[in-house]
């Protein structure tokens, strides 16, 4: 949950919080590493001479008189602690402490020790820390008045100073080597973020700087690629609020067009009913105004409808075709039959089915037909057909009544628009409520001739359904 | 008389030469140290005075065998050459002082034979001719101003005498012993090399081993002499400690042993031998040389002396915290 807050610093910020101090820990477990490097680096070369003081101290020990003497290589020593640029001290003594040479106190090796195998270890002389080394061997001939072999133990010690100078400079080396790439790191991380950022920077502007009704996409060039999805989700939502607010500027268009007109009629027949004394004139007028009034509500239900078509929410199914086709079918045989109409369907015998939401489609239908049993002279034909091919599928509704001027076919579906072989009165909407349902289902309406290049063949072609429920590509 | 007197030194020189098996012939003196230092001028006091008085034929042979201030050569006469009547050893004070510590291994001081003791020699702070150090309240005040500065040289390691008269010397400044530094050496010769040389700046060594050494060139300074009253000859000079403020006083007597199995006749040989040429005025005149004061015991006397030294070093290493043997 705190991490959360996290989320909300700036990335610059965030970036830096992050990296510097992982830096600074990486550095410090380096430094660290390099320091241990340098002590076993410089204890194993310093105990390589240290072991030299040894064998040159050894070199003088002689039991030659049965006792045990130590000439002293002072010189030796001086040299030595001229390198080591400290103290050296040193003891020569037998195991059991009969004789006892150099420094008695001494720290004593920390492990046993085995037989001229030289060890090396820290510990503490007068408050200070050396470096011991020491060394055991078998004296030739035990002393005098010794029974068994005897060993004797040399150390010698020295005070840390070049051991701790050479560890130092090395440390301070890699610590310089650290810092110059911990502030070009973030020298880089500063620069590199910054720039990263520019495009944000710039879409704000570019985002601020538009008019309140400017709602095209915003354009993803130049911007980062982690970015491009936002900016993309961004375009997306701002296309369907587009959409939206395009189809209520529509409606509230289509509205004002489509009633004014019919109400004027209206309001003119109703006035010449009402002047009429003749009963029989005023009937006939009566007849007209409820002609004009049906006609004012189909076209209000075919605006609301479009309307719908718009702005509804899309909740799609799998819809077999089939059924559907029929069952559309069914309900215009009346109207139909009233028309002297031949209405037939030519289902496909097989599993056809779409995505789709079924009232819309439905609807779709049903506006087709309407437009080819309305158009469709008396004793014609209608046939629904219901075909599959590849991934495609669709719902034709064929007629042979006075069809669409080839040069025409291009705009019919556009709103209100009607062609100019018609009589009957009409609202110019059928089509482009088809259209437009079809398009929001993610099909298309594709309308051509009929066959023998008579009467109008209306298609709703659709992706297809395979048996297994995916929509092929 | 004066053919008798001949006729008499004839005899006796032919009693010595014609003694083959007897402990005088042949003798030898080991100094249980390197050359230079006390053994080696109580061996060497012993040769000349044998030789001086005629009570060898042949001069006495020293060998030297360093190792633990005595402690290798008493192990090698107690356990490999106990029955050598003709060997005779010499030890110190210190070797006394070891003893107490049971720093001679499994060996205490009933092991030998304690034969005769020739003179006493008495502590002494030595310091190089060029030191700073000019008294030992100079001394003190360096060692509490730096511990770590002023490092101690001793012939032997903790607890030897040298050590102890150190300790003793830091005691009644009021410093604790365990602080000093300190670095053994293996007899007082080499610790005299070591401070010429700058490698210690202190060695608490012994008056007459200072004087020799002064004699034959050595470039270093007593301090102070740790004797009742001032010594004699060329370190009349030096004060004492006692007059310095520090109630010190260190004497060492320096003297012989033979191995426990040489037979109570030829130790009685030695014995009396020793008896007489220390009654001798050419004994006495060669000990003034070598800086030793009179001290003359042998025999049964010695032997009750020596083990009363013992005992009163026991009680002295167990106030300084140090190991003490068990008496036997």
């Amino acid at each position: 949950m705190k991490l959360d807050a996290w989320h909300s610093l700036s990335l610059r910020r965030t970036l830096l919080l992050v990296l510097f101090p992982g830096l600074l820990l990486v550095v410090g477990a380096e430094l660290w590493s390099t320091w241990r490097t340098a002590l076993d680096a410089a204890n194993a070369a310093y105990d390589r001479s240290l072991l030299g003081a040894i064998k040159a101290m050894d070199a003088n020990i002689s039991t030659a008189s049965g006792g045990l003497g130590v000439e002293l290589p002072y010189r030796m020593l001086e040299f030595f602690e001229l390198t080591a640029n400290g103290r050296v001290y040193y003891r020569v003594a037998t195991e059991d402490g009969l004789v006892e040479v150099g420094n008695a106190d001494l720290p004593p090796p920390r492990r046993p020790l085995v037989t001229e195998q030289p060890q090396f270890s820290d510990a503490s002389y007068f408050d200070e820390p050396v470096r011991v080394g020491s060394y055991a061997r078998v004296l030739d001939r035990p002393l005098a008045g010794h029974p068994a072999p005897q060993r004797i133990v040399i150390q010698v010690a020295e005070t840390l100073q070049s051991r701790q100078a050479f560890t130092r400079a090395l440390v301070l080396q890699s610590l310089a080597r650290d810092l110059a790439l911990v502030i070009a790191a973030a020298g880089l991380l500063v620069l590199a973020v910054g720039w990263a950022l520019r495009p944000l920077a710039r879409l704000r502007t570019e985002v601020q700087a538009r008019r309140a009704q400017d709602l095209r996409p915003i354009s993803p060039q130049g911007i980062p690629a982690d970015v491009r999805p936002l900016v993309e989700a961004i375009n997306h939502h701002v296309e369907r609020n587009r959409q939206q607010t395009e189809a209520r500027r529509r409606f509230v268009d289509d509205a004002s067009h489509q009633l004014r007109t019919p109400l004027a009629t209206l309001v003119t027949q109703v006035g010449f009913a009402l002047r009429e004394s003749n009963p029989a004139l005023q009937r006939e007028a009566l007849a007209a105004i409820k002609s004009q009034l049906d006609e004012t509500v189909r076209q209000t239900n075919q605006m609301l409808a479009l309307a719908r078509t718009d702005s509804a929410e899309l909740v799609p199914e799998q819809v077999d075709l089939d059924a559907l086709a029929q069952e559309v079918t069914r309900e215009w045989w009346a109207e139909a039959r009233a028309g002297g109409i031949d209405l037939g369907l030519e289902p496909a015998r097989g599993a056809v089915r779409v995505l789709a939401q079924p009232t819309l489609l439905k609807e779709a239908l049903s506006n087709l037909l309407h437009n080819a049993i309305r158009y469709t002279p008396r004793g014609g034909r209608v046939t629904v057909q219901v075909r599959s091919a590849g991934p495609r599928a669709w719902i034709a509704v064929v007629d042979d009544g006075p069809g669409i001027q080839p040069e025409e076919l291009a705009r019919a579906g556009e709103r209100f628009f009607r062609g100019s072989n018609v009589r009957l009165p009409g609202t110019g909407l059928g089509l482009s409520i088809v259209k437009s349902i079809v398009e929001r289902l993610g099909g298309e309406l594709l309308l051509a001739p009929g066959p023998e290049a008579r009467g109008l063949r209306a298609t709703i072609s659709m992706p297809a359904i395979e048996s297994g429920g995916e929509v092929r590509a | 008389m004066n053919r008798k007197a001949a006729l008499m030194t004839l005899v006796l020189a032919c009693a010595a030469a014609t003694a083959v098996a007897g402990p005088l012939d042949k003798t030898e003196c080991i100094a249980p140290a390197k050359p230079g230092g006390g053994f080696d001028l109580t061996c060497k006091l012993a040769q000349s005075s044998l030789m001086q008085g005629k009570f060898v034929a042949d001069p006495m042979r020293i060998t030297y065998m360093p190792g633990g201030i005595g402690a290798v050569a008493y192990n090698a006469i107690v356990a490999q050459r106990p029955a050598e009547a003709n060997t005779i050893v010499a030890f110190s004070g210190g070797s006394l002082l070891n003893l107490a510590q049971g720093k001679f291994g499994r060996y205490n001081e009933n092991d030998v034979h304690w034969l005769a003791a020739v003179g006493s020699d008495f502590g002494a702070i030595i310091v190089a001719e060029g030191s700073p150090l000019k008294s030992m309240k100079d001394l003190v005040a360096a060692v509490k101003a730096d511990p770590t500065k002023v490092v101690f040289g001793a012939g032997g390691t903790v607890g030897s005498q040298d050590w102890m008269k150190a300790a003793l010397t830091a005691r009644s400044a009021g410093l604790n012993p365990k602080s000093m530094r300190f670095v053994a050496f293996e007899g007082g010769g080499e610790a005299i090399t070591a401070l010429q040389g700058g490698h210690v700046q202190v060695y608490s060594g012994d008056a007459s081993e200072a004087e020799q050494q002064m004699k034959a060139g050595a470039k270093i300074r007593v301090l102070a002499v740790m004797s009742d009253k001032r010594l004699e000859g060329s370190l009349a000079g030096v004060p004492t400690a006692k007059e310095q403020g520090f109630d010190i006083e260190w004497p060492i007597i320096r003297g012989f042993y033979v191995g426990p199995k040489v037979s109570d006749a030829d130790y009685k040989v030695w014995a009396d031998t020793f008896s007489k040429m220390m009654a001798t005025p050419e004994f006495n005149k060669l000990r003034v040389e070598r800086g030793l004061f009179p001290f003359a015991k042998t025999g049964p006397e010695l032997d009750a002396y020596v083990k009363a030294r013992v005992a009163y070093y026991r009680t002295l290493a167990k106030d300084f915290g140090l190991n003490v043997a068990v008496a036997k």
